[in-house]
């Protein structure tokens, strides 16, 4: 170990942060370097460095927001996100970015021409592809050193509750029907995982955090029988609908993980583009 | 007695003019919130949650003076 950290100090270079104080930065480059030298992922290379406070180029403009600390734990963390479409796709470019270090992710579906509205990972080139293998590329190109295990799935909660064990802290939930979402929430509660809720319907999305104790979705609909969808069947999803719901989304994981701000905890936001208002309410 | 309506997303459609902040409605002492449904034309047994100040509540449950009740339709999508 000290002889990687004597390794990385090599090969990073010092710049001056705002302040003026120093910061070692470590290349894209030099990470792959040492990766290869040292026969480690990527992953754990910049594990070693941030733990060194040597920190990869490309979080550069995280550490203000999340910290040392915050960097160490998004890069040791894994997090499961069931569904690959509208909210999934922008949910997984994020945490790729952020270098949330291990993503489990889980989608039967394939990429058709109606995602190319509004999801990340449709592409004209990627028409027919599996989601998931579509979101193992896609974080290949934006952090290689995040690493996705991709289940092309259609999931039943046994599924999920097996697919999900080893998301040491967290599952979100891009799903695309309700009942299914009430078996993610048993899943995570299952697991004593947090679980961040996010819907959207036409120009409207709501998020939550449901942690294991929390009522969560079942105190909003009951432990009955529910409908399978709601008003998007006829409002449809335009483009920035998931955006903007998928962004709070990974806000929530992020705080999660580093500890920092207030998860929406027992709070769901309502959003409504479409009438120009947020509304926080008691759940 | 008074009580505040809000009508969110496709529930709007049924008081449309009704203003962000809320609808004044009159409605009898001892009303729950199936009586006050029938007065802003929501439909019998459409699906939605219904919230008082804020905290999710039952159909059943007797509005008082000065409550804010909040409906929402499902939403699921996600995809």
């Amino acid at each position: 170990m000290a002889a990687l950290v004597e390794r990385l100090r090599e090969l990073a270079r010092e710049v001056k942060d705002p302040s003026g104080a120093s910061l070692w930065l470590l290349s894209l480059p030099a990470v792959q370097q040492v990766a290869h030298e040292a026969v480690l992922s990527a992953r754990d290379v910049e594990i070693a460095a941030v733990q060194a406070h040597i920190l990869p180029a490309r979080y550069g403009r995280s550490l203000g927001t999340v910290g040392w600390e915050g960097q160490l734990a998004l890069l040791r963390a894994t997090v499961g996100i069931v569904g690959a479409g509208g909210l999934g796709g922008w949910i997984i470019e994020g945490l790729a970015r952020m270098g949330v270090g291990r993503l489990i992710v889980i989608d039967g579906d394939v990429v058709e021409e109606s995602n190319l509205n509004r999801q990340a990972l449709a592409t004209q080139r990627n028409l027919g592809q599996p989601k998931a293998h579509a979101a193992r590329e896609r974080v290949a190109e934006v952090n290689s050193a995040v690493e996705v295990i991709a289940h092309c799935l259609r999931v039943d909660e046994a599924q999920m509750l097996q697919l999900l064990h080893d998301a040491d802290v967290l599952v979100v939930d891009a799903l695309d029907a309700l009942p299914t979402r009430l078996a993610l929430q048993r899943v995570a509660r299952a697991l004593g995982r947090p679980m961040v809720h996010g819907a959207i319907a036409g120009f409207v999305g709501q998020v939550m955090t449901i942690l294991p104790d929390d009522p969560g979705l079942t105190g909003i609909y009951g432990e009955g029988q529910v409908p399978e969808h709601g008003i998007e069947t006829q409002w449809g999803n335009p483009a920035a609908t998931p955006m903007m719901v998928a962004s709070w989304q990974v806000q929530e994981v992020v705080k999660l993980l580093t500890g920092r701000g207030e998860p929406l905890r027992r709070r769901m936001l309502f959003m409504d583009s479409e009438g120009g208002s947020i509304d926080v309410l008691q759940v | 007695m008074r009580i505040t309506v809000k009508l969110f997303a496709s529930l709007h459609k049924y008081q449309p003019g009704a203003p962000r902040t809320g609808l004044g409605v009159d409605v009898p002492e001892g009303s729950d919130i199936a009586a006050v449904l029938p007065r802003l034309g929501v439909p019998d047994r459409a699906p939605l949650v219904a919230m008082v100040n804020e905290k999710v509540e039952h159909l059943d449950r007797v509005l008082k003076e000065g409550d804010v009740l909040s409906l929402f339709p499902p939403i699921a999508g996600g995809c």
